[in-house]
Order: structure tokens, then C-alpha cells, then sequence
């Protein structure tokens, strides 16, 4: 595990940590700069960002040591190269906060955004970007044989349009929730949300995870590709 | 021998440990509730148990207990319910209490709105309620004049209480002097004062209460007063007028003054009547905190928006932050990739750092939109200052956990994520009390005293108010009149005119308290007020709207 993600993270700090940083502190900077820092504003992108970096990471951009090579070239178990994979993204995920952590606490300074909240929605985006990066992980390597193409975008899309139409989903949709918990009217936190999209975390893991343990459908394609 | 006997001594201590950490563990818990035990409460509103609706109230509190050598620092909370409200118990006042053993007595001016309200009182230590009551104000209303009285006789109180009979009774209420009230808020319900002078005995706060009130139209009648500096009111009257058989009045303000030797008084209600020149309650106008700022307030006042006053700044600070990181990013961004690491690490710790002061300075430039309106009222004869503050964070307002200070020793929070307001006294003496409060207002309502701020206090105190450049008004009834005050100090009236110019926001408040008071003309504007600090976070204080009443025949 430990292997995997620190070959992973070697790989995207010298090739794409100039372009990553960039991206997020050139866009939570502009738009900080132009809305003065207004907190729906600012997390919002902050969650887009997110997103963008758990579907990089999904798809596997970063990295030259890929999931199925690790799992039948190497003697790494599937569960190592899983887990591996998911730290990679978590600590990315702290890597990029905590690059841009100043401007978040002096948008929390500023408007009076109560600690808590900034914590709940850190660890909500955290938890996001990790299940982008599942989603993409899982269309990529196990749902199809090509290992790219946009069904990961259309299940990221899917798991927004259906947390965005549906009342009862809606409190997991993270747009939706970070916007709820931002209004000072609404007592409203995101336990639920974080709890949930950490289940659904947890489900596509497992759902990445147990082809390759029975060597089953993820083993085949790689054979035939191969 | 020596081995056995450290051996037992171990032994006695393996065998007892758990029980002696149990005791202990026992008597750390228990200790608060020693303590709770300890401390006795009891609380009492209004002059002998009678409130006033609409009107300020006093409210004792003793608090006794404590340790005689080791003094114990408890905070007093007091919670106002309106029952008629859905969302009761959103705004804590808390006030400091030092005990030490003897008797603590805390007087404390309380606003009763005109359905009356339930008052909770809680005394903490820390986080812990060491006691807790209630008082119900609903049923101790009492809507007529209350009349304070001391060293009269039975009969005397009776002519009194009868004097606007049939229509009306009056409550007079026995005090003992060294109980009148110190804080002048408190006096906001009382009609009328008559004591005998037993010489020097009030201390300066009681004294100064009794100016304000007086100032704002309260009647004391002060019977065989003695000559300064024996009298009970030397500080404000210093030489009465003493005669053995005959009545004397002075004006103090828009108040009286009656000395009068007590062979004068009869126990006939319409002398009485006739001394204290009572008219009915509903007729009745005095300045006080209660009669003007109550809960319905006069009209729109002057705001401050300051919606996005640290913009720029806000914005020169995002981008040199910005434009640090991405230098680092891209310029450091050779082979050394150790190096880049490293400023990166240094740049992000570095931020971390400077964020907080650099937060807090940004958000002090600015109200987050919220607004505070603050009405003043500047009282004749060096009263003081009447004040009250609003902070309301209105519907789809943005605004968060709003910080308040009042000078340094009162601050308060407009909690909107936790659903609740406080205020808070640091010290046993205050300025600001808590009128009325929710999860996302504070009404704040107090009185300051202009004393020691010049040589004749009521035109000291409106000399430091009047803005140096800008406007001011006046209004006589009949005319808005305004006068331009220039950067080099000179001055001109405008055109008396019929309609009040755009500038003044209270026209309802003026036009009420001319009328209210018609032999007065009024003098208003929009200025700073010394001694009044009223922050939001920790920078802004706001430009306060006052207003004085100035006799018919003073040209300013």
C-alpha cells in the first residue's frame, strides 16, 4: 500500500503539482478576489476543485504505475493496491487544503463562518474527491476494457443529477449541502452528508475491489488486453 | 526486619489503592455539588414585588455562600422568556459575582415588556448551574404610577396612594434610602420620590441615578432637607431653600425639586395630588429609557451599511497571496524539487500564521452588512445620555457569528449558527443592558453619564457631541430648521421650513417628543458619542443619532 502511493505521489509531484497548485490557487483566488471571498462562493469552487482532483486521480492521471499492472505484474494484493490508491487521493486531497487553507480561514475570518463548519465541509470534500476518484477508478479499471473513455464523467454525472432531483438525496448531493450549511438561517450540518457519501465511498472500494479478488471480470480483460 | 515492613506498607497500599481513588474521585465530583449546596439565592422584582409594563424594573438578587478565604467567582445568567413568543430563551445576560462568604447583593435593571415576561436567574460556576429560579412578572403587573416613599407615615401613604382615585390607584412602595436604586434605568417606573433627608447617606451612583431621572421630568420631594453638605442631595441641590412653614420648587431639568418642612404635609389625597402634580398615568410623559426607547420604536434611523468596505484591501491581499504561491510554484520549480518542497511547506506555515491576525484586521473593516442603529438622548442638566443600540442580522443576510463590545468591559455575540445572543458585563459596573435580545438581534439599552466632560455639563456635553463639519437640526414645532456647520468652523442656518429635509431619518421620534414635550424645542444630529463604543467585531463603532430638548427662548 504504502508502495503505491508513494510511487503515486513522487509521479504527480514532478510532473503535475505545478499544474494542480495552479489550478486551485489561481481559481479560489480569482474568484475570492471577485466575490470577496463570499463562503458559498469560495467552497463552492473549493468542491468543484475537489472534484476535478478525485477524477484525476480516478483516472489514474497522475500516475505511471497503473491498477491493473500493479495487481498481475506485481505481487501486490488487489486490496494493497486499492487502499493505496485511496490514500494517494486522501492525501492529496490535504495536500491541496492545506496549500489553500490560508485563504479558506480568512474567507472563515472574514464572514464569521464558525470553525466547525469549515471543518465539516473539509472533511465533506475530502470524502468527495475520494469518491470521484473511486468512481472513475472503478469505470476505468473494472467496468470497462479500454481503461478510459467518459463513463466515469456519466456516473459522476448520474450521482449528481439524481442527488440533485430527488428530495430525500439531496441532502447528500455536496453542492446542494455545502450551500445549505453556508446559510446562517438553515440549521442544517453535514454529518449526514459526510456519513453517506462515506458509505457510497466505501461501497465502490468494495465494488473496485472484489473482480480482482476473485479474479474474475478485471483479471480477464487485463489478460485479453494485455 | 525493614524489608517486611516496606513489603506491608506496599501490600496496605496495593490492597487500599482502588478504594482511596474512588474517594477521591468522589470528592472531586462532589465538591461542586458541595459548593451548589452552599450558595443561597433569592431574587426579587420590582419596587415591593410590583413591576411595570412597557418600563425598566429593578431586580435585587442575594446570593450568599461562599468561602470567607477563598473568594469564588460565579457569573449571575439571567434568560427573559416572552411566553407569547415561539422561540423563548435565545438571548443570555450574564453578569460577574464575587463571593466571599457575606452577603452579595446585585441590583439589576430589567426591561418588562407590556405582557410581562418570565425571568430566569442562574448562578454558574464555570459551566456548572449551582442555582436556578424563576419570577413571573405576569403576576405582579401593576400599569399606574409608583410612587417611592420614606419616612412617611401610614396615613401619609394611604392620601397618596388615593389621590387620583376613582379613576386610578397609586402603589407607593417603602424603601429604606440606602436601597434606592444605582443605576437609573431602574428608576424608569417610578413617578415620584419623597424621602426625608437623613443626611449624606447615598453613595455617588445612587446620586447620579437620581439626576438622570430628574432630568428627564422624575419629582423628588425632599422633606426637612438639611443645609450642604449634610443634605442627601447636597451633590444636586447644594443649597435648598429651608423654611419651617413653607413649600419650595425648583426645576431641574425637565424634572422638580421639593423642599419642604414635614409639618407642611396632610394626609388629604387632593394635597398630595396638587404637590406632586400627578396626572393620570396614561398622561404622563417623562424622558426615560422605558417611555422612549421601549419596544416600539420611532421610526426608521440613520444606518451604516458598509457592505464591502475592505473590498479593496481584501482583494490586494488575495492576489500578493496568490501570486507568492504561484511564484513559488512556477519559479522554483527547477530539478530542486526538494527545494520547492521546502518554500512551499515554508509559504503555507507562513500563511497559516499571519491569516489570523490579517483575518481579524479584514473583518474589522466592515459591518458584514448588518446594520446598528443607535438613537440617543442627550438629557437637560447634565442627566446624561439615554442610548439605545439595535443590531439585527436580517433575513438572507450573509452575515455570521457577529461580535459586539461596548467599551471594554461589556461585550456580546449574535450567534446565528448556535441560535442564541448574549451579553456580557465584565465588571460589576456597567453602561449597556440587554433590553430585549433573540438568535439574531440585540437591543442594547443603557445610560451614560457626561459629568467631569466639561464646566457646565448639559452645553459640555452638547459642545463634544456636535459634529465638527455636517448638519444639525432643530424643530420647533412648527418649523426644520438646520444648521450647515463648515470645515472652518463657521456656521449657518438654512430656511426654516415646513417639511423635514432628507437627511433626518427620525422624523417620528422628533415630532413625538415635541409632542410629548411641546414647550421644547429640538435639537438633533448625527455624531460620535464620547464614552460610547459600541464595536461590531473589533474595529467599526457607529455614528449615533441624538437628540436633546432646548427651551423655547435659548438661541444656540
Amino acid at each position: 500500500m504504502i508502495l503505491v502511493f508513494w510511487s503515486d505521489l513522487k509521479d504527480w509531484y514532478r510532473r503535475f503539482s505545478t499544474r494542480s497548485f495552479t489550478y486551485f490557487l489561481g481559481a479560489l483566488g480569482i474568484i475570492g478576489a471577485f466575490t470577496n471571498l463570499q463562503p458559498q462562493a469560495v467552497f463552492g469552487v473549493l468542491m468543484v476543485l475537489g472534484f476535478w482532483l478525485g477524477l484525476a486521480c480516478g483516472k489514474e492521471t497522475f500516475s505511471s504505475s497503473r491498477l491493473q499492472p500493479l495487481i498481475f505484474s506485481t505481487k501486490l494484493k488487489p486490496v494493497s493496491v486499492v487502499a493505496g490508491k485511496v490514500v494517494f487521493v486522501l492525501l492529496l486531497g490535504i495536500i491541496h487544503i492545506l496549500l489553500v487553507l490560508p485563504l479558506l480561514l480568512l474567507t472563515v475570518l472574514y464572514w464569521g463562518v464558525s470553525f466547525c463548519v469549515l471543518i465539516q465541509i473539509l472533511v465533506l470534500v475530502e470524502v468527495i474527491t475520494a469518491l470521484v476518484s473511486a468512481f472513475a477508478l472503478m469505470a476505468a479499471n473494472v467496468l470497462t476494457s479500454t481503461g478510459d473513455g467518459f463513463l466515469g464523467e456519466f456516473m459522476l454525472g448520474g450521482y449528481l443529477l439524481l442527488t440533485a432531483v430527488f428530495q430525500e438525496l439531496k441532502r447528500i448531493n455536496p453542492f446542494y449541502s455545502v450551500l445549505q450549511v453556508l446559510n446562517p438561517e438553515l440549521q442544517v450540518d453535514l454529518g449526514y452528508a459526510i456519513l453517506l457519501n462515506f458509505l457510497l465511498l466505501l461501497g465502490s472500494l468494495i465494488a473496485i475491489w472484489v473482480p480482482y479478488r476473485t479474479g474474475t471480470e478485471g483479471g480477464m480483460r487485463y489478460d485479453q488486453n494485455t | 526486619m525493614k524489608l517486611r515492613k516496606v513489603n506491608g506498607v506496599k501490600c496496605i497500599i496495593k490492597k487500599f489503592y482502588p478504594y482511596v481513588l474512588l474517594i477521591f474521585c468522589c470528592l472531586l465530583c462532589g465538591s461542586q455539588q458541595v459548593m451548589a449546596a452552599r450558595i443561597q439565592v433569592s431574587s426579587t422584582l420590582g419596587f415591593q414585588g410590583y413591576v411595570l409594563p412597557g418600563r425598566w424594573n429593578p431586580m435585587f438578587v442575594e446570593v450568599k455562600g461562599g468561602s470567607h478565604y477563598k473568594p469564588e467567582k460565579l457569573t449571575l445568567e439571567l434568560i427573559k422568556q416572552d411566553v407569547y413568543k415561539e422561540d423563548p430563551n435565545r438571548a443570555v445576560e450574564t453578569f460577574p459575582l464575587r463571593l466571599s462568604g457575606a452577603l452579595s447583593r446585585t441590583q439589576i435593571p430589567i426591561y418588562i415588556n407590556e405582557s410581562g415576561n418570565i425571568i430566569h436567574i442562574r448562578i454558574k460556576s464555570g459551566r456548572q448551574i449551582l442555582s436556578e429560579e424563576s419570577i413571573d412578572s405576569r403576576t405582579r403587573v401593576f400599569p399606574g404610577h409608583i410612587i417611592l416613599t420614606s419616612g412617611l407615615s401610614s396615613s401619609m401613604q394611604q392620601a397618596i396612594s388615593r389621590s387620583l382615585l376613582p379613576r386610578e390607584p397609586v402603589h407607593t412602595a417603602r424603601v429604606d434610602p440606602l436601597d434606592l436604586p444605582v443605576h437609573s434605568l431602574n428608576y424608569d417606573g417610578v413617578s415620584a420620590l419623597v424621602l426625608t433627608d437623613q443626611g449624606a447617606i447615598l453613595n455617588s451612583a445612587q446620586i447620579e441615578a437620581v439626576r438622570t431621572w430628574l432630568a428627564g421630568g422624575g419629582k423628588l420631594i425632599l422633606c426637612n432637607p438639611r443645609p450642604a453638605p449634610e443634605g442627601m442631595f447636597s451633590a444636586l441641590i447644594p443649597e435648598p431653600k429651608i423654611n419651617i412653614t413653607q413649600i419650595f420648587k425648583t426645576r431641574f431639568g425637565l424634572g422638580q425639586v421639593i423642599t419642604l418642612p414635614l409639618a407642611v404635609l396632610r394626609d388629604d389625597p387632593v394635597f398630595w395630588q396638587e404637590l406632586l402634580d400627578l396626572k393620570y398615568f396614561e398622561d404622563t410623559r417623562r424622558l426615560t429609557a422605558g417611555q422612549i426607547f421601549g419596544s416600539s420604536r420611532f421610526g426608521e434611523v440613520q444606518t451604516l451599511q458598509g457592505k464591502v468596505k475592505s473590498g479593496f484591501e481584501l482583494k490586494i491581499i488575495i492576489l500578493v497571496w496568490v501570486l507568492t504561491g504561484l511564484a513559488i510554484a512556477y519559479f522554483l520549480n527547477f530539478r530542486r524539487s526538494r527545494l520547492r518542497f521546502l518554500a512551499l511547506l515554508i509559504f503555507t506555515v507562513f500563511s497559516l500564521i499571519v491569516v489570523f491576525p490579517v483575518g481579524r484586521w479584514a473583518s474589522a473593516l466592515w459591518y458584514r452588512g448588518v446594520p446598528v442603529r443607535t438613537q440617543a438622548l442627550l438629557l437637560p442638566h447634565g442627566g446624561g445620555v439615554i442610548f439605545t443600540s439595535n443590531i439585527l442580522i436580517q433575513k438572507g443576510s450573509p452575515a455570521w457569528n457577529l461580535q459586539v463590545k461596548l467599551s471594554e468591559s461589556e461585550q456580546g455575540e449574535i450567534n446565528v449558527k448556535a441560535a442564541w445572543s448574549s451579553w456580557e458585563h465584565l465588571l460589576t459596573t456597567y453602561n449597556g443592558i440587554l433590553q430585549t435580545g433573540s438568535e439574531k438581534e440585540l437591543n442594547i439599552t443603557g445610560v451614560l453619564s457626561v459629568h467631569d466632560k466639561a464646566h457646565d455639563r448639559f452645553w459640555g456635553a452638547l459642545a463634544i457631541i456636535i459634529p465638527r463639519s455636517g448638519l444639525i437640526g432643530q424643530y420647533d414645532g412648527r418649523f426644520w430648521q438646520q444648521l450647515e456647520i463648515m470645515e472652518n468652523g463657521e456656521a449657518a442656518w438654512g430656511i426654516p421650513q415646513d417639511r423635514a429635509a432628507d437627511w433626518i431619518k427620525s422624523k417620528e421620534l422628533i415630532i413625538t417628543l415635541h409632542r410629548f414635550f411641546p414647550d421644547y424645542k429640538w435639537i438633533f444630529g448625527h455624531s460620535h458619542l464620547p464614552d460610547y463604543m459600541l464595536k461590531i467585531q473589533n474595529g467599526l463603532c457607529n455614528e449615533v443619532f441624538w437628540i436633546t430638548p432646548v427651551g423655547m427662548e435659548v438661541e444656540l
